[in-house]
């Protein structure tokens, strides 16, 4: 077994724990291991109590990353997530100390990100793209692996500050957390409220459960409930790097780049497209996705699937699109439609 | 796979040629289309030629059949391990390893497979479309009819107008001759232009009725032109411009129907029997003598050389063209021209209203009765008695001949057997009008009726009397007119069409 598929086992590992403690969802969170594995960053969208903390904590935990949690708030500051100097008696007198700020975290939270003001937005997303944090004088540099996960509340728009187009190109990827269906619901609140054992992921829907049971005979240890450290930081480094190393033919980075002056065209549809970011986040999503399903090379599939979430915050849509309550998921259907991959 | 792009283009070539073909049809429904028939059928074969030709230029690379492996469900793994057949790296190799791994799986399910043949459905859409196409092309229409018209009306044209080409040749060579007086000159340009007005009607016709009319002008201008160069060659001493003129004359005989400008059409009938009426007897320009005793009746043209011997009458309306002698006791009857060199012997009357042009002898004892025309130089010798309307009186020179001239009189000497030339009624040179003056007894033959014995009537004979002061135009020129004016109207269809051959005679006789 070479690293990649020793790697890829490791991955397949975590996805199980990650499962343990997240119902539903698979989804979402193979596309968050993706953006995790491509070194990226995810802008989250979707109703309060979903999980998406719980989630977010459960991959940190997994993974065993450092995870920082930043509610944001109409008066955060900046210095509030990156940190400020205070001034410490020491042995020497008083001097001037960089008291770290939530941001030097592997894995940080940002919740409801569109609440705080835009100078504070700017302090996490300008940390999110250099990688360090500038503070008297001083340059501290962020820890690695540094992944960011803002949330943004799709209801309750009143008092907050929307990003700006240039900050959202910062996030790889945007995904829509959907609510969930009747029986994951079910199964959320017995995980969380009842002491009984869920039905592990893939079982039927129709298995009983009884609430307050026993544990029967052989029934799972606390292990079992909930997720595992199987994974370290460096082992997630040296998977970054073995994805990076996944090839692209001519003919699918073509597609890719079609894909790309697809969204300048002209659509009554689109105000702007994407920035040349959103080619690098497809092809670092389509990357991972080939890793993931075991290839060494990247195809036209990855490269379509890798569309949706890079492309959904990136397009500007119209005032005719907004009046006619178009989406950005339709219009990249529509583009992914006139331009089909091209046959031999 | 190039096999297979190819005949997948030729299906899809035609299909498009089937479609265009089948819009140039009902298009023809409406409009006609010329040469509709040859697109349909030229169609199909130029889309064939480019999809081949399209297919062999555009042979796949080894991308292109790595790409049509891969959409079998190898997701670009084999089109990867191509461009990175050359890299020697782990992950390359790792690549290659697991394309060629996976290749291997599908070769054994069978997912490893070129298509060859195009898609059936898109075949039978193609030989319905050609069906379609053809069954369309037999379904008449007016327009499409009105297009076949005319497509047959530019092959007869064109026929035609090689012939007017070769006319026209022979006329400019003519025409390039030094020795021609300026008459000439200017009847060979007027023939040139007639041709020209010809050719430019039959480029413009539309239907075979148009070529036929205009064909049938062009026979009469031919026969027309021949006759008068034949005119014009006649006397003329052996030289380069009789012969350039005799080559012309010969090549609008040719074009009009006749072996040559002096021929006749010679009958391979041993004239045993009668001929049927209205059809022409004989073949132009076969030489065979028509020899026994038979009856010419109805309404044909004797074209040829050959000599026509026995008791026959020549009944009917036809012309008699070319060298030949008429022997026998036969009584040419109707209104038919005896042209050419030929002798007319024996006994026997001419009736009718015909023309007897050329230079022959006219023997015997025949009467010449009717409006006919007696031009050329020939003895005359017998007893005849000429009654009837003579325009233009008789030219030549016409030795030993007794013949009372009628009222178109007969001018020079014939009476007295010394015939000294050439009439020209109304010319400025020579004698001119009588006039008859009252008060003086005349002592002119032609004054016929009772003398009241009232008063006296004077006749005197003059020359250039009192009648002759005014304005004097050449005749020749009136009658220039006159005929270019009626060949004119016959060219533009003035007259009918039975009445064409009537004027033509009549101006033939000046």
């Amino acid at each position: 077994m070479n690293e990649f598929e020793e790697s890829r086992s490791l991955i397949e590992a975590v996805k199980r724990e990650i499962a343990k403690e997240i119902i539903g969802q698979e989804e979402i969170v193979d596309q968050l291991l993706m953006v995790l594995l491509s070194g990226g960053n995810v802008l989250m969208e979707g109703m309060p109590g979903l999980g998406k903390t719980r989630l977010v904590h459960t991959i940190s935990h997994v993974f065993d990353l450092s995870f920082k949690r930043i509610q944001f708030t109409p008066d955060l500051m900046p210095q509030d997530i990156t940190g400020t100097s205070i001034l410490m008696r020491t042995e020497n007198g008083s001097e001037f100390t960089f008291r770290k700020g939530p941001v030097f975290a592997n894995v940080v939270l940002a919740d409801e990100i569109n609440r705080a003001t835009p100078k504070t937005q700017s302090a996490l997303l300008e940390a999110m793209q250099e990688g360090t944090v500038t503070e008297g004088g001083q340059t501290h540099q962020l820890p690695k692996p540094f992944f960011v996960l803002a949330t943004q509340n799709p209801i309750e728009t009143e008092g907050t500050y929307p990003l700006p187009e240039a900050q959202l190109d910062r996030f790889s990827c945007k995904l829509n957390l959907d609510f969930p269906k009747g029986e994951q619901l079910k199964k959320i609140v017995l995980l969380t409220e009842c002491d009984t054992d869920v039905p592990a992921e893939g079982n039927e829907a129709g298995d009983a459960v009884m609430l307050g049971a026993l544990p029967a005979a052989g029934s799972s240890t606390q292990a079992d409930k909930t997720a595992q450290k199987i994974c370290d930081m460096e082992t997630l480094v040296r998977i970054q790097g073995l994805i990076r190393q996944i090839r692209v033919a001519d003919p699918v980075m073509d597609h890719l780049v079609e894909i790309i002056e697809a969204t300048h065209e002209k659509n009554r549809y689109i105000k702007e497209g994407s920035s040349p970011r959103g080619a690098q986040a497809m092809l670092r999503i389509a990357r991972a996705r080939a890793f993931l399903q075991g290839r060494y090379n990247v195809s036209f599939e990855d490269v379509r699937f890798a569309a949706y979430p890079v492309l959904r915050h990136r397009i500007i849509p119209s005032f005719d699109a907004i009046s006619e309550g178009i989406s950005t998921d339709r219009i990249i259907d529509d583009i992914l439609k006139n331009h089909p991959v091209r046959n031999a | 796979m190039q096999t297979g792009r190819i005949l997948s283009a030729c299906i899809f070539a035609l299909t498009i040629s089937a479609a265009t073909g089948i819009t140039l049809e009902i298009i023809s429904f409406f409009f006609p289309v010329l040469y509709l028939h040859w697109w349909i059928l030229i169609l199909p074969l130029i889309g064939i030629l480019a999809a081949l030709v399209s297919g062999i230029f555009r042979r796949p690379s080894m991308q292109d059949a790595a790409l049509y492996l891969d959409e079998q469900g190898f997701q670009e793994r084999t089109v990867t391990a191509l461009e990175l057949m050359e890299d020697k790296g782990k992950v390359a190799a790792l690549q290659r390893s697991d394309a060629a791994s996976q290749l291997r799986r599908g070769e054994e399910a069978g997912k490893l497979k070129f298509q060859m043949m195009p898609d059936p459905k898109k075949a039978g859409i193609a030989f319905a479309a050609l069906s379609v196409m053809i069954i369309l092309l037999f379904v008449p229409s007016p327009a499409r009819e009105a297009a076949q018209q005319a497509e047959e009306a530019k092959l007869l044209a064109k026929e035609e107008i090689g012939e007017i080409e070769k006319a026209e040749a022979a006329l400019e060579n003519a025409l390039a001759q030094e020795e021609l007086t300026p008459e000439q000159k200017q009847a060979i340009e007027q023939m040139l232009r007639e041709l020209e007005n010809s050719k430019a009607t039959l480029s413009k016709a539309a239907t075979k009725e148009a070529v036929g009319r205009e064909t049938e002008k062009l026979d009469f201008k031919y026969q027309d032109m021949s006759r008068h160069l034949a005119q014009f060659t006649a006397g003329m001493p052996e030289s380069p411009t009789s012969q350039a003129m005799q080559n012309a004359a010969d090549q609008m005989a040719q074009n009009g129907g006749m072996e040559n400008a002096d021929g006749q059409i010679a009958s391979n009938d041993p004239g045993s029997g009668d001929s049927a009426n209205g059809e022409p007897q004989g073949k132009p320009g076969e030489g065979q003598d028509q020899n026994g005793n038979g009856d010419q009746n109805g309404n044909g043209d004797q074209n040829g050389n050959g000599d026509q011997n026995g008791n026959g009458d020549q009944n009917g309306n036809g012309d008699q063209n070319g060298n030949g002698n008429q022997n026998g006791n036969g009584d040419q009857n109707g209104n038919g021209d005896q042209n050419g060199n030929g002798d007319q012997n024996g006994n026997g009357d001419q009736n009718g209203n015909g023309d007897q042009n050329g230079n022959g002898d006219q023997d015997g004892n025949g009467n010449q009765s009717g409006d006919g025309d007696q031009s050329g130089n020939g003895d005359q010798s017998g007893n005849g008695n000429g009654n009837g309307n003579g325009n233009g009186g008789q030219n030549g020179n016409g030795p030993n001949g007794n013949g009372n001239s009628g009222a178109g009189g007969q001018n020079g000497n014939g009476g007295s057997g010394q015939g000294s030339g050439q009439s020209d009624y109304g010319s400025a040179n020579g004698i001119h009008d009588y006039v008859s003056l009252p008060n003086e007894t005349g002592d002119d033959a032609n004054l016929t009726g009772e003398s009241s014995g009232q008063g006296d009537s004077d006749m005197v004979r003059t020359q250039n009397g009192l009648t002759w002061e005014g304005e004097h135009v050449d005749g020749q020129q009136v009658i220039g007119q006159y005929r270019q004016k009626a060949y004119d109207g016959i060219e533009q269809g003035k007259y009918p069409k039975g009445m064409t051959q009537v004027i033509k005679n009549y101006f033939d006789g000046f």
